[in-house]
This record gives structure tokens, sequence and C-alpha cells, in this order.
């Protein structure tokens, strides 16, 4: 791919997406309506990235442990999955999900549990940053690096574009750090080149900043337009001193300008909606300024579900935990580090905590999944237009190697209504037939409508015409 | 159309295949040959197709920019070009004259390609900022006038707090969340200004607390207090009130009071006569809108948002000189100057005492024009806001330490603060892990505070120096009343437990250490210090043996700063000072790499390290480990030790390893290619190395690059040469003065000029 310009211009992408507003696909609650009848349904995706890699062996269903797992390398480190000449296709009907899959039973026959692709073109180690959606090298130790190209869920912000192209919540900021209170960066999104995604840490500014015009909004016409004719001012204002200053950091003040621009936008596309979206509003309460760990997580979720189900936003990635989180909620007193590192820990061995914890993740998917199944759309739910996405920035160790990248997939988006969920695992690294992220990414792509070839780069060292593509067993 | 020139003979001119040849025909640059020469005069020698040093070669050379492949390459041209660090040092040096014809033809084709130069994002990073070639900074070669680029900086979180706070009360009744994210990186400088932005997700927030700022100015915030009853806070200017709480429109006087007050009291000047009108047409719109009151609330916060409110100037709005550049504005230095020594605004920081002149008043009369006025002022203001003249107890207090900007430098620069963050598992330590290395961190902000303080030697102390703080609350008084506080508090749950241990010392002719509760007294074991009959010392810094301390890198705070969870980590030790303190740098670790230290408890980590040596890894790894391994002195803990002990984990209780096996430990190390030759050697162990880099004049500039990049905000380039040096030159001239540094580098032409 083509590297571009860097130049930060907001107000083009602006203009882009302002360009798309006559599409069907951009279509808050009302309209969805009008869309479905016209038979035109929406897409949407929820990513669920956590850190410390997601352990390949607790995913596989109970019946077929002992044929796919074998020990662990070194004592107290989790089971590993055995590898594979061939593609693995199995039906999970009949069979018995993984002790911390079990939340997800209700909605098995809509869950994929995907083993066994590859991204060695990303970095490995506590963080692959960047690469983890987006399939390339960057960042080290401590520092995300650059953000080359758009991460998986930035590309599809751009695909189904929504009044929020993309909605981002997180515990913690940058992967060795702990539990925020604001706006962070964590390095793991990126809306283009050198457009990192920005994410919340604080449910209840989260709250504040997607749901705070709808549930306030309306107080009074007076206000209403009080605050257009302020944003209008400052628009004014910046472009004003914009050419005062002539090119100093122009890309900054370009920045702030497209900021409020944004905010003009989404005000414009909002007005008359604030009470369908206030139908889908979550319950603001205790816990969602609680500074217990557990707590933050449920109410992220509740938004994110509540975020995709009123239509502000198509896509929306959750940022489960980074290292120097705690779940003292769940009983745990070890931070995520130390469990990746097998350290000991209170009343438990560090996989069962790893466990625990992985639970508990599934467990707000479930709830997600429930909220969405609860929404008539189209001959269906709203699930069945949805994919959820669980994956971990460090592939499938704490220190990942890439070699084996594990995820979930449940919901029915691009699927043709299925039978049953799916055991998926892909011929090992350096086996015939081995596919990576980059195929998966580019399926993501085709189920959004804008199929692509690549995404990303190339893991030169193998072939590059498997690596081209969606994955054909995730296409019906 | 042929994409690649072959050359053919390695020699100082190069001979070029008839491919060339009809290239040049059918029309590329005619600077090309000129490009070709240079890399075959320069580069060619290691980087030709058969010796291809560090898998690169420049041969083929690439010239069709449309494909990655050839961008790659020129990217990594460009890149070594700029910041001199090709050709290696032995090798002939092209001029700089030649240098540039190339570099401007590699940008030239990269703007046609419309690609970016990697380059220039890399060295907008503070971890890129070593590549710059540390010879030229201070060899004197680079005579253009200096200056910065012209640029915003977006206010970090620390400004706006103080801003928040100087409003008054605003933060107790309603919550103002910070909208500037400020990402900190373990011995990275944090606040540079290419990294920092205020867009989409700040704004909202944004707008949100000017909003509660406003009410709190006008008709306040109502909350209920403990009892229930509803309160109204606010805040409310003078000026404000005829326009808030009459109920007729406000008078044309009284609204330009307003509008003056606002205009000071966020951006510290006052407005033209343009923005005047601009506001009061605003508010006129805003009013008819909204009613009197809630229109002049919004006026209020159309000023707060104006993009100066966010970022700082530093544009250059004064004259161009015969260099074109431009200074600084009496307004825009003012700002700079503040900002770069506090957290507060020109307007709120007195110089001369709490009569003295506020230092906006000062730069508008002029005060600040020349260079050294600037130095006095600067040294004046670090002066006033000294530990030394206040309460050191403002350290435990949650950040009331003045000088805060320095102490900040220090803790980006160092590290240690870090410490408290590093998770040693609750068996090993058995007390709460965070809340220690608390204090320790509290015990290393005061140390190093203290000699920037006595502003003697700083560097050389710093590294060096044994005089430590072990949990001092910063006076004798405090000190009393902390013993009495202990003596008196029944109430407290280990009270028999403190008042035995009182008795027991005091019946020994020893002083208490004035901390509640045996199990926070045991940090001070981290200073091999025993907690249950360690005398304290009230009288502090006091002396710590000379040969268990030597300055801050064998400081409990800094050594658990830079371990892991069970062990030291030699190789990032060593890589900090590498990077720190011998302007070094090394590539990351390479991806196909699993680095994870081997579990074997049966060896010494020394030992357990050799996978290093391998030769894939050494050419790295011998830039780090043998600069790291002599802190093997120390435990994970930062206790000084002279044997390592085997088999077990080591925790803070010496009792449960009375049986275990132990092997002396090996204090050997080595500063190899250091660019310094009377540093490079072998060193016997810790005390050495710290003493040998404590001498040196590189380590010494190493560390002004920092301090500069510190205080600009940026990395530096060759054009900040003289800066630089003039930077060094006041610190040697003064005793070792880091005060006159900084005031060298805020008066400099770096500092002062932009183009």
């Amino acid at each position: 791919m083509k590297p571009h310009k860097s130049s930060l211009n907001r107000r083009q992408a602006l203009k882009n997406l302002s360009g798309c507003i006559a599409a069907p696909l951009l279509m808050p609650f009302a309209n969805r309506l009008t869309a479905e009848a016209r038979g035109e349904l929406p897409r949407r995706f929820l990513f669920v990235i956590k850190s410390s890699g997601l352990t390949p062996a607790e995913l596989v269903p109970k019946d077929l442990i002992a044929e796919y797992i074998r020990p662990g390398e070194e004592k107290g480190w989790p089971n590993e999955l055995k590898q594979s000449d061939k593609l693995i296709d199995l039906p999970l009907t009949n069979r018995d999900l993984p002790e911390s899959l079990e939340p997800l039973n209700p909605f098995k026959d809509q869950l994929t549990i995907l083993q066994g692709l590859s991204g060695k073109m990303c970095r490995g180690g506590h963080s692959a940053w960047y690469g983890a959606l987006g399939c390339y090298y960057t960042g080290n130790e401590g520092n995300p690096g650059r953000a080359a190209f758009a991460t998986i869920d930035g590309a599809l912000a751009n695909a189904l574009p929504a009044i929020f192209p993309h909605v981002g919540l997180t515990l913690g900021g940058k992967v060795l750090s702990g539990v925020k209170d604001s706006v962070v960066y964590p390095g793991i999104s990126a809306l283009g080149p050198d457009r990192p995604l920005p994410y919340q840490a604080n449910p209840a500014m989260a709250y504040q900043d997607l749901f705070g015009v709808a549930v306030t909004g309306s107080k009074s016409k007076s206000e209403q337009s009080l605050q257009t004719l302020l944003l209008d001012h400052m628009v004014g204002d910046i472009k004003r001193f914009q050419r005062e200053l002539g090119s100093a950091d122009k890309e900054k003040l370009n920045h702030y300008l497209g900021a409020f621009e944004g905010l003009q936008d989404r005000r414009r596309k909002l007005k008359g909606l604030e009470a369908e979206i206030r139908n889908s509003v979550p319950e603001i309460s205790d816990k969602f300024s609680s500074e217990v760990e557990t707590d933050r997580l449920e109410s992220h979720f509740d938004i994110a579900a509540a975020a995709l189900v009123s239509g502000i936003t198509n896509v929306a990635t959750v940022r489960a935990d980074t290292l120097d989180v705690t779940y003292r909620g769940l009983g745990i007193s070890k931070h995520v580090h130390g469990l990746g590192h097998a350290e000991s820990v209170n009343g438990m061995t560090p996989n069962e905590a790893r466990n625990r914890i992985r639970r508990f993740h599934m467990e707000q998917i479930g709830r997600v999944a429930a909220k969405l199944t609860s929404v008539p759309e189209g001959t269906g739910t709203m699930l069945d237009h949805t994919l959820i996405v669980y994956l971990s920035d460090a592939a499938e160790k704490h220190h990942g190697s890439c070699t084996e990248w594990p995820f979930l997939l449940l919901g029915g988006l691009g699927q043709a209504k299925a039978a049953s969920g799916r055991y998926l695992q892909y011929p090992s690294y350096g086996k015939k037939g081995q596919r990576t992220i980059g195929n998966l990414y580019n399926t993501f792509m085709e189920y959004a409508g804008k199929p692509q070839d690549q995404f990303g780069r190339l893991d030169l060292n193998i072939d590059e015409e498997l690596q081209q593509g969606p994955l054909p067993e995730l296409i019906s | 159309m042929t994409s690649f020139i072959s050359i053919q003979q390695r020699s100082s001119h190069v001979f070029l295949s008839i491919t060339w040849l009809s290239a040049v025909v059918l029309g590329q640059a005619i600077t090309e040959p000129v490009v070709v020469n240079f890399l075959g005069d320069y580069c060619l020698e290691c980087h030709d197709a058969e010796t291809a040093k560090a898998d690169f070669a420049l041969d083929p050379l690439p010239f069709d920019f449309a494909k990655p492949s050839t961008v790659d390459v020129w990217q990594k041209v460009l890149e070594k070009l700029e910041t001199g660090e090709m050709p290696p040092k032995k090798k002939p040096r092209p001029q700089p004259k030649a240098k540039q014809v190339v570099s401007d033809w590699i940008r030239a084709e990269f703007a046609k390609a419309d690609v970016p130069a990697l380059i220039d994002h890399k060295m907008k990073s503070p971890e890129f900022g070593n590549h710059l070639n540390h010879e030229m900074l201070f060899n004197g070669s680079q005579k253009e006038p200096a200056s910065s680029p012209p640029r915003l900086w977006r206010l970090s979180p620390f400004i706006y707090d103080q801003m928040i706070e100087g409003l008054g009360g605003l933060r107790h009744v309603r919550a103002v969340h910070q909208p500037f994210a400020l990402e900190e990186s373990k011995g990275v400088i944090s606040d540079f200004s290419d990294g920092q932005f205020a867009g989409d997700a700040t704004l909202q927030l944004l707008v949100m607390n000017c909003q509660s700022i406003a009410e709190y100015q006008t008709v306040g915030i109502s909350k209920r207090d403990h009892e229930g009853i509803m309160q109204r806070h606010r805040n409310v200017p003078d000026v404000f009130r005829p326009i808030v709480e009459s109920d007729d429109y406000a008078s044309a006087e009284q609204l330009r009071a307003a509008v003056h007050f606002e205009y000071k009291l966020i951006l510290g000047r006052e407005p033209t006569e343009a923005e005047f009108s601009q506001a009061v047409g605003y508010l006129g719109k805003a009013q008819a809108n909204a009613g009197r009151v809630r229109g002049f609330q919004s006026m209020i916060v159309s000023i707060m948002l104006k993009p100066e409110a966010v970022y700082r100037l530093e544009v250059g709005l004064g004259k161009e000189d015969k260099f074109g550049r431009r200074r600084l504005s009496r307004n825009e230095l003012a700002f700079a100057l503040a900002f770069a020594l506090t957290d507060k605004g020109p307007n709120e920081i007195r110089v001369g005492g709490n009569e003295g002149k506020t230092l906006s008043e000062i730069t508008k009369a002029g005060g600040l024009d020349s260079p050294s006025d600037i130095r006095r002022v600067v040294k004046q203001i670090l002066d006033e806001n000294d530990m030394s003249t206040a309460d050191y107890t403002m350290f435990a207090e949650n950040h009331k330490v003045r000088n805060t900007r320095v102490l900040r430098f220090f803790r980006d620069f160092f590290g240690y603060h870090h410490a408290p963050r590093v998770f040693k598992d609750e068996n090993r330590i058995s007390i709460d892990s965070g809340f220690e290395t608390k204090r320790i961190v509290h015990d290393a902000d005061q140390f190093v505070m203290h000699i920037f303080d006595g502003d003697r030697d700083v560097f050389r102390q710093l590294l060096t120096s044994n005089k430590y703080f072990v949990a001092y609350p910063g006076s004798y008084e405090k000190f009393e009343k902390d013993l009495n506080y202990i003596r008196n508090n029944v109430n407290d749950a280990n009270f028999k437990n403190n008042e035995k241990y009182i008795a027991r010392l005091e019946a020994e002719g020893k002083i208490p250490i004035p901390i509640e509760g045996t199990s926070s007294r045991t940090y001070v074991k981290f200073y091999n210090l025993l907690h249950e009959t360690w005398g304290y010392q009230t009288k502090q810094p006091f002396l710590l043996p000379e040969n268990q301390r030597a300055g801050i890198l064998t400081h409990p705070a800094w050594l658990i700063a830079w371990s892991g969870n069970f062990d030291n980590d030699p190789i990032r030790r060593g890589k900090w000072i590498l990077e720190h303190l011998l302007a070094g740098t090394i590539p990351d670790v390479p991806v196909t790499v699993n680095a994870v230290v081997p579990e074997d408890r049966g060896r010494s980590l020394r030992y357990r390290l050799k996978a290093t040596k391998s030769k894939e890894c050494w050419n790295c790894h011998r830039k780090m480990n043998p600069l790291g391994l002599p802190f093997e002195s120390f435990d994970d803990f930062g206790r000084f030790r002279k044997t390592e002990m085997l088999d077990e984990m080591l925790s803070i209780f010496p009792e449960r390893h009375r049986d275990a096996r132990t092997v002396p430990v090996k204090t050997n190390g080595e500063v190899a290619d250091s660019g310094d030759s009377s540093l490079d050697g072998p060193v016997a162990d810790v005390f050495e190395l710290v003493h040998k880099l404590a001498n040196s004049t590189r380590v010494r500039q190493s560390f002004v690059r920092h301090v500069f990049r510190f205080w600009m905000g940026r990395n530096e380039t060759f054009e900040d040469s003289p800066t630089l040096m003039a930077a060094d030159k006041a610190y040697i001239e003064n005793g070792g003065s880091m005060k006159a540094m900084i005031a060298s580098l805020l008066s400099s032409d770096s500092f002062l000029y932009r183009k």
C-alpha cells in the first residue's frame, strides 16, 4: 500500500464524510426504518481487544481438548494448541464450549472460534500496537510508533459512516499503563495515516460525549440555538486566527478547527433524533463513576451497546484492559502483567485468574449480544447484522509471537443464517493453506461492502497469493 | 524506461552502465549523476551489493519512486544523511553543501511521489533525538544563527489544572475533567510540542468545563452540602456583577471592563478593538437567543475556547531581522518564560517577593528585551522558588513543590518516579509495595531538588553524592510534631507497637523514625538501614556509606523503577545510561526475538543473560549489558549486597533465606565505544562507573541535550549547536550551575527567534 501524505486534513476528511450524507448507510435510528423498508440493512462492528494475549488452548470446545491441546512448555504457563497441517472446520452443535466461554452459550449458533491465523508482519511482545488491528510492524516497548495506515476499526468507521465515526472506550492508556480517567491514545486504532483514534477512559465522560446532546439537548430551543451560535462563532474565529498566523503550525489549528466542525456536524445530524436516542441511552448510575475496574468495564460495555443500538455509531472498540489493571472486582489481587508472567496470586493459579477474567469479558459481550438480539431488524434482530470481534493486541500469549492469533467472532454479519456456530482452525504457520490476519480483515471489509485484496502489510516470509483477499471459509 | 542503475565499479569516480546513459537521455533530472557520485564516494565501500553492511545495499540504486521498496531505500539514506549517523566516524566525511544537494534531491523526489520523509516524523519524537550526531553538535562547526520553527504548543494538563485552581473553589463544586492527555513513558521527556493536539477528543470536555466555569463566574453552581442544604457556589469577578445582577442591560463601559477582564484572565492580554467589537457583536446575538445572563455566559465561553487559550503562541510576532528570523513578541515571551519555569501564566508570577512586579509587567515595560535581562530574571525566579526557602514537606503534600518544572524534568529524565509501578509480588515484600515505594520516590525528589537548590556542581552531585534523605518531613519542627503525634495517637491500631518501638530506641539513646506503624517503617530497609534499630537522623540530608551509595543511579527509587518484577534489569539500565548519559542510540529489539530472561534461579542473573552474547545479539547488547551489570551490586529492591542469592525467590525478609545458597556478586562492567576515549574501558564496580560518568565531558553534554529538549519542548537540530554549546559553557563557568544552564537556554536564539 502506498503511504499517503501525512498532512492532517481533518476538514477534508469531514467533507468526504459529509459527501456520504446521502448514502443510505448513514442512518440514525429514524432513517433506519425507511432504509430497512428499502431492503438495505445496517452493518456494525464491536471490537473488544484485551492485553496479555488470548490463550488459544482455552478456546477449544471441551470434547476436543484431549486431541487438540498439549501442556505448555513452562510450568505454570497456559496449555498450548497443537499445530495442525490441515484446516479444521467443525460445528459447535452438541459441543460444550470451554468453561470461560460459557456465557456465550445463548449465542452459540452465531459464534465462530477462529484459530491458527498468523500475524507475523506485526511486532510481537507486549503489544503489536496499531499492528494488531492494522497488520503492520510498528512501535517498541513503550511507544506505539507511527500510525502508518488505518486499522480495521478505523477503516470500517470510514466505510460505515455515522454521526460518531468511531467510539473508543478503554480502562487504560498505552499497554503498560493502568486505569486512566480521561481521553487517552492507547495506540491501537487509527483512522488513517498519522490519525490515531482517541479513547475515553472515564465512563461518565463517554456518556456525556455520546449521549449528552440527546439527553440534555432538547432542554430548550434557545439552548440549542445558542450552542449552534457558539460553534459557528468559534469556527469563524479560528479561521480568522489561521489567516493571521499564516502557515505556522497549520496542522494543529486544522485539528482544532476540525474538532469544532465535527461538533457542528454531529449536532446537525442529531437534530430531531434526541427522543429516539434517549430510548437507547443506558441508565446513568453510580457504576459510571466507580473506581472499581470491573464496574468501569461494565459501564463501557453498556455505553458501547447503546451507541450501536441507537445508531449513532457503527463501529466501536472497547479496549478491555491494559497490563497494569487489577481485576479486584473479580477477587484477583494481581495485575494482568503479573498474571501473564505466571506469577502467583491469592488462592488460584495464574491461569485460573486469566480464565476468570476471560469469562468476565464473555459475560460483558453476552450482555451486549442480548441487547442486540432484543431489537428486531429486517427479518431478524440487530445481532444478525453485527459482528463482535474479540482478540488480544499481544496475539496468543503475554509476550506474543504472532505465529497464531486467536479470534472470537460473534454475530450474524456477513454470514448466511448459519445453522450452528463453528470451531475453525487454519493450518499452522509454515503449513500449506495457512492464512493471516490480513485475510481476516479483508473479510471484514467485504462484510462492510468494501472488498479489498490486501490489508496493511504482507508477511514477506510466506506466499503473497495466500494473503490476498478474504477468508473463503467466512464468506457465504 | 529503466528504473535501476547498476553501479559497476567501486572507486572514487563511478562508471555507469549504458542503461544509465539512456535513462539520462530519456530525461531524468540533471542532479542524479551528482547523487550517484556522492553515494559512490561515501557509501558504496560498505554498502555495495557484495559487502552490504547491516544488510543494506545501495547497488543497484533504485529510482522508481512509485515502488515502496525504492522509497524505503531512500528513506534510510535521507535519515542517515540528515542525522549525520553515516558515514561512520572513521570514514571520510562529506562537505555539508554536498550533503545538502543530495538531501534536497531526495526530498524533491518524495514530494513528487507524494510521500512524507519519515525522518521528519521521527525527529519530532523524543526517543529519536539522540540520532543526531553528537560530535557535530558540539564541535562549533555550525555557524548559522539559531532559531526554532514557529509553533503552537498545546497547554499541558498541569497548566490547565493550575488555571482551574486559580479560579477559586470550582473543582470542589463540580467535577472539572482534564481535557488534555499527556502520555508518560518512563525515562522519556513527555511534553513535546509536536506531539500534543487539541482535537475532537478534547473539545467536548473543554466545552463542558468552560460552561461550568462560566456558571461559576456568574450565577453560581448549586450543590447540596453534607447536611443536605442547597448551597450556591460562585466566584463572581467585580466587573461581572453589574451585568449579571442588575435587571438592565449593561452599559458600554461595563461591557468593556468585563471583556477586558476575561481577556486578561484567560489570555493574559488586552483585547484589540476588533476583538472587542467581535465580542460585543457575539454577545448581542447570544443574548437575543438565550437571554441576558445566559448570553453573557456564552460570550465568556467563546473567549475561553479561543485557540490562543488552548495553544501557547510561539510564532514570532516580533520584528523580522536580517536573517529572516522573527523574535517572540513581548507577550509571547512572557508566556514562554512563564510556562518554561512554572505552570502559571506571567500574570501570576511575581518577581522579587510578594510586592514585586509580575512577569507580565516586567516584560511589557521592556524588562526582558535583552538576553542578559532574561538570564537575570530567570535566575531570580528559580532562586525565589527554591525549596531551600520553603518547607520540604511540600514534597509529601501533593506537588506544592516550587520549581515544579525542574522536578518534572528530573522525573522525566531519570524515570525514578515509576518505581511504584513496578510490581513486586506480595510474598516478597509483604507490605503494600505501592505505598512504600511512594516514600522512596519522595526521598529521591528531595535528593535531586536539594542538589538543584545548592546549584553547585549539580550534574556531578546528581551522579555521585551519597547525601541522602530518608523519611525527612522537611524540618526539625515538623519532625517533632510527627513524633509527638505518634506518641500520643492512642487510636492508631499500632499504638502499642509504636510505644514499644519509641521507648526501646530512646533507651538506647537513639531517635525513633517519625513514621507510624512497623510495616511502614520497614521501607528504610531499601537503604540497608535496619528499621528496628536505626537511629533516625534529624539533620538531613545525611551521609550514607560511600561504598554503598553514590548518586541517583544507586538510589532505591531509580533501581526499582528500572527493575523487573523478580530481578534487576541490567539491559534496560544499560540502555538508560547509553541513551541518557552517552547520547547513544540502540535499534529496537528485532521482531523475531522473544527477549525473555531464563527462569533458572540456580545461576546468577549475569550468567542467565549469556544468551545475549551470541553473535546475532552481542552487537547491540555490548552497548548495554556492560553498563548495567555493575548495578548487580544491588538487589531488585535497591539494597546494596555483596552476595547474590540463588535458587529461591528473594524477599526482603532475611530470616527466610538463612540457608540459601549464595555467590559473590560480580561487579565489573565496561564503557565501550562511547565516543569519549577517556571514558572507554573496563570499570571495577558501579562506583567507579558513576564517577567516571560524572567526570566525562560527553556525558555532561548529553545531559545538556536532554535539558534542552525538556525546556524547548522539541529535539535539538544542528542549528541549535551554538545554543547547546553556550548552555554547557554557562554551566561550567558558573561552577556547575544548572540554573545558569537553564537561564542560558531561555535567553538563547533558539528560544527567542522563530524562522
